[in-house]
């Protein structure tokens, strides 16, 4: 294993136990969705550099995807939110992300969904996406959030409809090839989404 | 969200972690000529954002990482970084340091908090003999090397992206 994805020992392990037990994990019926820790990097980098890598920025060199992960989970530190893990409650393997962020310069908070190929196809961005859109809403109370994705990934488009996200047609023009879409709370309250 | 994370105080300077409220003076260092040793590329606002998160999140990924300097009684605004970190293409873990603003140098204040994050690695983390790679044109950063009592090791292995880099190697025992 490359030396910066061995996890730390004693002292710095227990910072980081410390911090993950006062972070938000959120269940759903098949799934646990939690911050994003080193040892599931592995997940991150096999996705980022498989078929759906172009989709998601790529292609991505080992440097470049784990400064993309790594800069993902800071935005816990610096934004209270960031990358969610996708855990299966039943075999506790990571199945994918969610990526919640804020980057500098963009309006709103962001919404992006990853999966190892096995996953998909099985509505598990949906359920670990919505839990994550939820919790956006009922508990960070942001405003909205913004979904961008390369226009030729359909799965991405159908997860976001089933979301109840609508496509923004006028940043799209702005935007120069990326998909926009956007989900706002409702005002039916959280059973609206469901 | 508040997290509970060490802090120190020096004589003149507190260390803490990273906050959001960082981020300006560290863009503002970061597109500046200052921070032309520490990066590859033409700096942007958005690469400032990406190197900023990447050095919180080794926080979350590894429970240490670098601390940001501050005057003791004015913690809110930040004047560096130095700390102990372990970033992607690294060898191994390394002490590092970098002054965003000019109005610290000259008075010892990087020598101050070098000293203080150094403790900290080797009495906390356990770290024996850690490395700090140096842009060889970076004069002032070599000098602070060498007043940390830390020598050129011509032996170790440089990060891939970091070819042209010295590498120093800190004392076995603190002085």
């Amino acid at each position: 294993m490359k030396p910066w994805l061995v996890p730390s020992n004693g002292i710095p392990a227990d910072v980081t136990a410390k911090l993950h037990a006062q972070l938000p994990q959120l269940e759903t019926a098949r799934l646990l969705v939690r911050p994003a820790r080193l040892v599931d990097y592995p997940v991150w980098d096999e996705i980022m550099k498989g078929p759906n890598g172009v989709f998601l920025g790529g292609p991505w060199d080992d440097r470049g995807a784990y400064l993309d992960f790594a800069q993902c989970v800071g935005s816990w530190f610096l934004r209270g939110f960031g990358l969610w893990a996708i855990e299966d409650q039943q075999s506790s393997k990571v199945l994918g992300f969610v990526a919640h962020g804020h980057e500098y310069g963009c309006l709103e908070a962001e919404l992006g969904f990853l999966l190892i190929e096995t996953a998909q196809g099985r509505g598990i961005a949906t359920e670990a996406a919505r839990a994550v859109r939820d919790y956006a809403f009922s508990v960070l109370k942001q405003p909205s959030l913004v979904l961008y994705f390369d226009p030729r990934n359909g799965a991405s488009r159908a997860v976001a409809l089933k979301l109840g996200a609508t496509q923004d047609l006028a940043a799209e023009t702005q935007a120069k090839g990326a998909a926009i879409y956007r989900l706002v709370p409702s005002d039916g309250g959280m059973e609206a989404y469901t | 969200m508040s997290f509970d994370f060490p802090s120190f105080s020096t004589d003149r300077l507190t260390l803490r972690v990273p906050q959001a409220q960082d981020l300006a003076p560290w863009t503002a260092f970061f597109m500046s000529e200052r921070s032309q040793y520490i990066r590859e590329t033409e700096p942007t606002e958005a690469l400032a954002w990406r190197a900023f998160a990447h050095a919180a999140g080794m926080w979350m990924l590894r429970g240490y990482g670098s601390f940001v300097i501050t005057h003791m009684d004015v913690p809110d605004t930040a004047l560096g970084m130095v700390g102990p970190w372990f970033p992607v293409g690294w060898p191994e873990p390394e002490l590092g340091w970098m002054i965003w603003t000019p109005e610290i140098e000259g008075q010892g204040m990087a020598f101050e908090a070098a000293v203080e994050a150094r403790r900290y690695a080797y009495e906390v983390l356990g770290w024996e003999r850690p490395v700090s790679y140096i842009d060889r044109e970076n004069k002032r950063s070599m000098a602070l090397a060498e007043r940390l009592g830390a020598v050129r090791d011509p032996d170790a292995e440089k990060p891939y992206e970091n070819k042209d880099d010295v590498v120093y190697r800190h004392p076995e025992v603190l002085p």
